[in-house]
């Protein structure tokens, strides 16, 4: 039979509307009974199909549709504060915080205003009797007295730079010298000593005449063996 | 359509000043005639997946809210029908996918169909069912072709127009669509409807 053979075709041309086209499969359904029944089945089926299909898709949404949507469009279009916005004053907030205890601890640090012979003596204190601390190989010397704290006026009211607070003079001396350098240092300071009576008690600078002696090589014996 | 053109200021952030407010104002009075044009298509679109209206326009209002959203990224706006028709469609899915209306559909078509005449059996409950629930076993781009063109009247070019693909491959999609359609009404249908 060629039924099996149409059987395709004839699914095919089951979903198409109107006349078959094809020729060898409308010959076979004019002869064919059990073809033309399901033929017509599978076309009615479809037609159903198609019926169903469209009805199930051609209901309008109902008339509150349309307003729905509006109202949601409006609820989407309702000015909503953006998710940073609630930020901006408590960052705000925490950075003028922030700002004010840098400042207070920096005025905290910072050097107490110091009158301008104090400072004058501070940045003098090398130049001050002084005992002598030693750690190491360095020597301290520190002021032999406290200073006198002089009244401070208006005019010399100025900050002084904040290292010269706590610098302590040093002088790194070998072992060694260490003593000499003391003594050196006292001397110099109650005016037992100074530039102008070192350079007048220092005698004429006198030159030593350098004296070279030749390098002496001894000649090698002529006799002595080379190792082999 | 203030209320639209304020929001829709937000969205043109390259703008400034008047020229912000005259494109707001222009981009919200051409969403609301889509808005009009295409509300019908975005509803059939749902409910051709979901088969309930009260679903399809819960969907299809969501359609529009995301349309609304992203609707200033829309360069070519002659597009708008079948963007909007994408988005219903993939919210529609979703929610059957998560519906369990599939599972009661799938068990209407085991029973027994009448023999009726084919307007009364593609008006009858259990034709619906079941042709729904054959519907559902399509692969997706053949599923989504028939009902597009269910819902388009069958114009091929329209369908193919809203998928952006081309009139000979929506339309042997159809073909296949329909024809598994038959395949498996046939099958659940076992006898065919008389004349």
């Amino acid at each position: 039979m060629d039924c099996r053979r149409f059987s395709e075709k004839l699914a095919d041309a089951a979903l198409e509307p109107g006349d078959v086209r094809d020729a060898g499969l409308a010959a076979h359904l004019t002869i064919c009974a059990s073809c033309r029944r399901e033929f017509e089945a599978q076309r009615r089926l479809a037609q159903a199909m198609d019926i169903a299909l469209t009805a199930s898709v051609s209901v309008s949404p109902s008339p509150a549709f349309a307003a729905g949507v509006r109202a949601r469009l409006a609820e989407e279009s309702a000015p909503r504060a953006s998710w940073f916005s609630g930020w901006v004053p408590v960052t705000a907030g925490a950075l003028a915080v922030v700002v004010l205890m840098a400042a207070w601890f920096a005025r905290r640090e910072a050097p107490e205003p110091v009158p301008g012979p104090q400072r004058e003596m501070t940045n003098r204190t090398v130049q001050q009797p002084m005992g002598a601390t030693t750690g190491g190989n360095a020597t301290t010397l520190e002021p032999a007295q406290p200073m006198r704290k002089l009244k401070s006026s208006p005019t010399n009211r100025m900050p002084a730079p904040r290292a010269a607070r706590h610098r302590e003079p040093e002088v790194i001396v070998p072992p060694g010298q260490r003593e000499a350098v003391l003594h050196f240092y006292v001397a110099v300071w109650s005016g037992r000593a100074g530039i102008s009576t070192l350079v007048e008690n220092a005698g004429p600078l006198e030159i030593a005449e350098l004296k070279i002696t030749p390098l002496q090589v001894p000649e090698l014996a002529s006799g002595s063996q080379q190792p082999e | 359509m203030q209320v639209l053109a304020a929001s829709l200021t937000g969205s043109q952030v390259s703008l400034e000043g008047g020229r912000a407010e005259v494109a707001a104002v222009e981009l919200a009075r051409e969403f609301e005639a889509r808005l009009a044009e295409c509300s019908t298509l975005a509803f059939r679109v749902a409910l051709g997946v979901l088969r309930n209206a009260a679903d399809a326009e819960e969907v299809a209002q969501e359609a529009f809210i995301r349309a609304y959203r992203n609707f200033h990224r829309l360069r070519d706006r002659e597009r708008f029908r079948a963007w909007l028709a994408r988005i219903a469609w993939r919210l529609a899915l979703d929610r059957w996918r998560s519906s369990s209306r599939r599972e009661r559909r799938e068990q209407i078509a085991g029973e027994p169909m009448p023999e009726q005449t084919v307007e009364e059996l593609a008006a009858s409950h259990e034709f619906q069912g079941r042709l729904q629930a054959a519907i559902d076993e399509l692969p997706p781009k053949l599923r989504q072709v028939l009902i597009l063109a269910a819902v388009e009247g069958y114009n091929i070019r329209e369908v193919s127009h809203l998928l952006g693909l081309p009139d000979g491959t929506v339309k042997s999609r159809l073909h296949l669509a329909r024809k598994a359609m038959i395949e498996r009404l046939k099958w659940i249908a076992g006898d065919s409807p008389r004349s």
